[in-house]
């Protein structure tokens, strides 16, 4: 990506930034085979088939969030991309999914956030409309970890979904029923 | 006129492709780029019992707002007129 500088405003003093996800979906990169880009944002995918979106609602109690902090080794700019997802409770159902969320080698989540924003998490950033490369760097895998906690806490499933790429995500223009209706 | 079509390579390695096209109304509208209509079932949730959805073939129009958005699967094919040849 080419150097410029852009000027920003935070979106006010005392506007309420209400940070954290409150839901997510998830395909495998290898559905995907084209992201549409239009003013920078994707606008469309295409996918080997249908069906290849996967919703996934968690826990809303301030636990769940998406973070993208840069990095800088001598000269070196990488991006770890972290989501934390947690879902109360533990059943086969969960562990079914835990062994088999695993197993995926690159995986790619679209977060939405409280402030209505969607971003793509799984693939290097995109400028133009094309086949998305996997974060560069790390895969995009999902680190599932279940635990009963004590009779004092809750059992629960979490996902911890981790890669390091060379650049900040996309965001996405999709709605929750048009993610669905791909 | 000119006609649209999926590139041949990327349906024989996909036959069920899709993706979604826009409604005049501004709604998205998934269509299948084999051209013929799929049935999905989806799964239940804890708000929604199990159902099946229907993926509708894409039709010129569809393949034409695709290549006009840029998708790279869709091509132009340009007609041509067969010559008579004369006589």
């Amino acid at each position: 990506m080419t150097c410029e500088l852009i000027g920003l405003s935070s979106v006010g003093d005392c506007t309420p930034n209400q940070g954290g996800i409150i839901k997510s979906f998830a395909t495998k990169l290898s559905n995907i085979t084209s992201a549409t880009i239009t003013a920078g944002v994707i606008s469309n995918f295409t996918m080997s088939s249908t069906g290849l979106w996967e919703e996934y609602e968690y826990d809303k109690d301030g636990t769940a969030n998406f973070t993208q902090p840069g990095a800088l080794n001598n000269n070196r700019f990488t991006v770890e991309q972290t989501a934390f997802l947690k879902f109360g409770g533990l059943s086969q159902a969960y562990l079914d999914a835990a062994n088999k969320a695993a197993a995926c080698c690159d995986t790619v989540w679209i977060h939405v956030l409280s402030n209505g924003t969607r971003v793509v998490q799984g693939f290097e950033y995109l400028t133009a409309t094309g086949a998305p490369t996997g974060t560069i760097n790390r895969r995009t895998r999902i680190v599932p970890n279940a635990t009963t906690g004590t009779s004092n806490e809750e059992s629960r499933l979490e996902f911890v979904i981790a890669g390091n790429a060379n650049s900040f995500t996309n965001t996405t223009s999709l709605t929750d029923s048009a993610i669905l209706a791909l | 006129m000119a006609k649209y079509r999926v590139r041949p390579d990327f349906l024989a390695k996909y036959p069920d492709a899709t993706t979604l096209v826009k409604t005049p109304e501004g709604n998205y509208d998934s269509v299948a780029l084999g051209g013929k209509s799929m049935s999905v079932p989806v799964k239940a949730t804890k708000d929604v019992p199990a159902y099946t959805r229907e993926v509708r073939g894409a039709t010129q129009s569809d393949l034409e707002y695709l290549y006009k958005e840029g998708n790279p699967h869709i091509e132009q094919v340009i007609e041509t007129k067969a010559i008579p040849e004369s006589k």
